[in-house]
């Protein structure tokens, strides 16, 4: 027995020691003496070594987007996730919702795997469970062939050789594994940069001073303090009085505390439950965790035992966050630093792979701290705005990549940018990056430095559905690009051959981009492609209507879910035929059900064709048949 | 009291003033008031010299700051030179202004301002979070959209359609530039030169004349050794409305056992105020030591309390249960047998204290 707990203490101590045992109190760190006497050590620890193509740490939603874009585009993955949950923020374990440039209250809901995933979790999850949310994820992400899955696994070390990250160590605690893991490229989505700063490259912390890059948002003198993290509750009505007594060590609030910081709900709260102050976000995050629930606890005792809101009596706490939902840390030093006035004046970067379209929305650091000071201040943006890929990866390695609220941003910058949905589609923009670097032997500034790469990446991102601004489909392998079209019928202004028009979507510019034809019984619309001799296809791609104009995310807060729609979003079409002929000849066929993807892909196998039907028979609700495009590929 | 001088140097710079806004005014033709007194000048980015003069009252309070405003507006000449009178509140805020007949502020192509513009663009010059601060002015036209102008045969850009509701179409230049003026070096000065020249008169003037923004810059500057004598002001705003300024004011009331009887009041309309503010009176008794008198005010008013609230006043009674007389004590048992079946563990242990006593 004796012997044992020696071990276990040696075994502790391959590392910091500090790192294994309580943060907060190092004095538990092992003796030298002591160590050199013990036997076994880091023995007992399982190694498994892990070759591949491809590390992605951090499961959040840019991580999880990342690691499927980048096996789906053929690459294999490791995804190393530190939580026994995928989803970071968005999980149930945080309970954040996944908010994006839905904001504008335009059209600019994100596309790609960030909506493939929220169509998934609208359909599946419509008993609105956080649980299953993860669920969803999880599917998601286990069911990709080429996504090897470490839950439970912390990155703790990493190896470098001159601008190339070699491979990361990284130690499961439940299963007692150590792996080490070699890849080709890398992919920091940890949030904090722990990756970058482990391997040495540059990164940021704190506020620029508003003359560094003009930035109204910014300070008058550089300091090194961000936005906080904030602990979330959920609660229920019990319809029975629950009474509440806080913790002693709860903080006490009174009305005045409540002048800036709406108590509207009680269900949910709140995003301003917020603290950093005098904290490092990083290194102070057990003491942090200890404040935020004595700041969430004071409010909640506030709100039940201060008698200024009678209509709690009946409600108690289902659900206390124990995981700090993280704002901001480290921001990796890319090739492009992306500056406020970028995201005000929208730029037109060559490199643009993603954007955003949040609020400049910066919260102060005092947070809960200080209520007499308001918890943010937010600047509209008048569009969504480009991210360039040079902010996606580190100027100091050639296979280090970023996505998430890590990247190349300045602070100002960084209250836009680091909204999930925003960096989801920065995951599936390195995660096809990376993939295309392996494929064609590039570094990513090789990639922004070549004019055809960039763009062939762009075409590729824009086949998968990511959200890009101006970026028009001209993909050579796109057959579709070179048939007639034609219609059964068409609405004026959804007009049959604007479904190879090159534009999948809304971009406000006046036109639609989209067939749309009505769907009755006894009237089946259909389009039809014709090409003037024949091609071969194996692949059709389509893109569908899904409301991009409206909110499309899970969240406990009542107010978030109202004027969304979950299940099957109604434009969406749901069952359609396909048929390909020649000379007039159906030479394949294949009916569709129940869909419900904005991107709906149909392999065949290549069949020699010189016109593709296709004929909606139902929608999820809508009267219209709606599809944005139609795109066919030899493969 | 404002700039005290000698009655010479008084009648001299009053003399001066009247000349120098004499002709001001014959130039801009807006009124002005003898004992208006300049009080900074101020040069824009347009190398322009605006004059700040402060405005007072019949009393000669201050009760305003204005200048007047000859200014060219568009970059692009669309829009005629603006001239304007412009008003802050004592604190700096947009409080006003004045058009000059026949020269009344216009838009794109010098189309007159409609009621409705007028109304956005006051709303736009009060808003000092407004995102004007945060962009420059060529960032709110859309380069992608040209409007014609008939008047000099050409185009220009329209009004982002994100701004539009932020703007006042067609008049965004107008807005840009009197929102910066407005709500730039001259509202710090101005809140400077308040803040130098706070007196009691004012103060008073403030609380009860002013709005919830003037009611909580006082509230914030009120000494302990003043709170006696802001004492009708604190009644008066813990009636009012706003339950943030009740709430300042009830924590600025001095020993209730020095208000009496006016600060029984509080305790008699207990139900009329919102439960904030009720939260807040039963913890300015509890602060204090209470006499028998408040404590038979309390006993009054139990029956309308809440269960916290109840517990709350119980604590008044248990803290001060050396004060409370037969009477009272005859009282809050004759109350808590009436509770009969309802007592909790609080009124078993109020009922305790009465018993021991």
């Amino acid at each position: 027995m004796n012997e044992n707990r020696r071990d276990f203490l040696k075994a502790m101590s391959f590392s910091s020691g500090a790192f294994f045992f309580s943060p907060v109190d190092s004095s538990l760190a092992p003796q030298e003496d002591l160590t050199k006497k013990l036997q076994g050590g880091t023995e007992i620890y399982k190694k498994r070594q892990i070759i591949t193509d491809v590390v992605v740490i951090g499961g959040g939603m840019s991580g999880i987007c990342a690691a499927l874009a980048a096996a789906r585009n053929g690459a294999k993955v490791v995804l190393v996730q530190n939580r026994s949950r995928l989803g970071g923020n968005a999980s149930s374990e945080i309970r954040m919702h996944i908010s994006g440039s839905s904001q504008l209250k335009q059209v600019w809901r994100e596309t790609g795997l960030l909506e493939e995933l929220m169509l998934d979790d609208s359909v599946l999850n419509q008993q609105n469970s956080y649980p299953m949310f993860d669920f969803v994820l999880y599917d998601k992400v286990i069911s990709e062939p080429n996504i090897t899955l470490l839950l439970d696994t912390a990155l703790y070390d990493a190896k470098a050789n001159g601008r190339k990250v070699e491979k990361v160590i990284a130690f499961c605690s439940p299963t007692e594994e150590l792996y080490e893991i070699t890849a080709k490229h890398f992919a920091d989505c940890t949030g904090d940069g722990t990756l970058a700063a482990l391997v040495g490259a540059e990164y940021m912390r704190g506020r620029e001073a508003a003359s560094k890059w003009d930035e109204s948002l910014g300070q008058p003198v550089e300091d090194k303090v961000g936005m906080g993290n904030s602990l979330l509750f959920m609660a229920d009505d019990f319809k029975k009085p629950m009474p509440f007594v806080a913790p002693p060590w709860a903080r006490k609030y009174t009305f005045e505390d409540f002048r800036y910081r709406k108590i509207y709900s009680i269900e949910y709260g709140y995003w301003w439950l917020e603290l950093a102050g005098k904290y490092d976000i990083i290194s102070d995050g057990q003491q942090l965790r200890h404040e935020l629930l004595s700041v969430l606890f004071g409010v909640w005792d506030y709100i039940k035992n201060s008698g200024n809101h009678p209509e709690s009596e009946t409600w108690a706490l289902t659900w206390v966050g124990m995981i700090q939902g993280k704002r901001e840390s480290r921001r990796i030093t890319g090739d492009h630093v992306l500056t406020q006035r970028e995201t005000q004046v929208p730029q037109n970067f060559p490199d643009r792979v993603a954007y955003g379209g949040w609020p400049l929305d910066d919260h102060p650091p005092e947070g809960m701290d200080d209520t007499s000071i308001r918890p943010n201040r937010a600047i509209h943006l008048k569009s969504p705005y480009s991210i360039p890929l040079r902010t996606l990866y580190s100027k100091d390695f050639d296979n280090l990549w970023m996505a998430g609220r890590n990247i190349s941003v300045s602070h100002a910058a960084l209250s836009s940018t680091r909204v999930m949905a925003t960096c989801a589609t920065l995951g599936q923009a390195v995660g096809t990056a990376m993939h295309y670097a392996i494929s064609r032997q590039m570094t990513g500034r090789q990639i922004v430095n070549s004019q055809a790469d960039m763009e062939r990446v762009q075409q590729l991102l824009l086949r998968q559905d990511q959200a890009m601004l101006n970026v028009k489909n001209q993909d050579p392998d796109d057959l579709a690009l070179q048939a007639n079209v034609s219609a059964s019928d068409e609405i004026k202004g959804f007009e049959a051959n604007q479904v190879i028009d090159g534009i999948n979507r809304d971009i406000q510019d006046g036109k639609s981009h989209q067939w749309r034809a009505r769907v009755t019984s006894g009237q089946e619309p259909w389009i039809q492609l014709a090409w003037n001799s024949p091609i071969k296809v194996g692949q059709i791609e389509f893109t569908f209507d899904t409301g991009l104009n409206r909110f499309l995310r899970f969240s406990g807060q009542k107010v978030v879910m109202a004027d969304q729609i979950r299940g099957r979003q109604p434009e969406t079409v749901s069952d359609f035929k396909i048929e390909g002929l020649r000379n007039g000849k159906v030479v394949y066929s294949d009916f569709v059900m129940n869909n419900y993807y904005r991107k709906y892909c149909h392999k065949l196998d290549p069949i020699s064709i010189d016109s593709l039907k296709i004929t909606v028979t139902k929608t999820n609700g809508d009267e219209f048949a709606r599809i944005f495009e139609i795109r066919c590929y030899k493969n | 009291m404002l700039n005290v001088k000698s009655p010479v140097s008084r009648i001299l710079s009053l003399a001066i003033r009247v000349i120098v806004l004499l002709l001001w005014s014959t130039t801009m033709g807006f009124p002005f008031h003898q004992n208006d007194q300049h009080i900074f000048t101020y040069r824009t980015d347009r190398e322009v010299d605006v004059r700040i003069f402060l405005a007072v009252d019949k009393d000669e309070l201050p009760d305003h700051y204005y200048c007047d405003l000859f200014t060219p507006i568009c970059l692009e000449d669309l829009c005629n030179p603006i001239e304007i009178r412009l008003e802050w509140d004592l604190l700096g805020n947009f409080r006003n202004y004045q058009e000059v007949k026949g020269k009344e502020i216009t838009k794109f192509d010098h189309e007159p301002f409609e009621e409705d513009d007028h109304k956005k663009l006051k709303e736009i010059l009060s808003d000092k979070e407004s995102l004007l601060q945060d962009y420059h002015i060529e960032d709110l036209v859309d380069t992608t959209q040209k409007v014609y102008s008939a008047e000099i045969d050409g185009l220009t850009a329209a009004t982002s359609k994100t701004f539009a509701d932020k703007l006042v179409p067609g008049a965004i230049y107008t807005c840009y530039t009197l929102w910066h003026i407005i709500n730039g070096e001259i509202a710090d000065k101005i809140l400077a030169h308040t803040q130098a020249n706070m007196s009691e008169a004012l103060k008073r003037k403030m609380l009860l004349r002013g709005s919830v923004a003037y009611q909580d810059f006082v509230l914030d500057r009120i000494l302990p050794e003043e709170r006696k004598t802001f004492q009708p002001e604190l009644f008066e705003l813990i009636d009012r409305e706003n339950p943030f300024i009740a709430i300042k004011s009830i924590r600025h009331l001095p020993d209730p056992n020095k208000l009496e009887p006016d600060v029984w009041k509080l305790i008699r309309n207990f139900d009329k105020y919102v439960l904030p503010v009720r939260s807040a009176i039963i913890q300015y008794f509890t602060r204090y030591p209470c006499n028998t008198s408040a404590l038979k005010e309390w006993v009054q008013v139990l029956g309308t309390l809440s269960e916290q609230q109840k517990v709350g006043v119980y604590g008044i009674f248990e803290k001060n249960k050396s004060q409370l007389d037969k009477t009272t004590i005859a009282g809050l048992k004759a109350y808590l047998e009436r509770r009969n079946d309802k007592l909790d563990g609080h009124d078993r242990k109020l009922m305790l204290i009465l018993n021991n006593l």
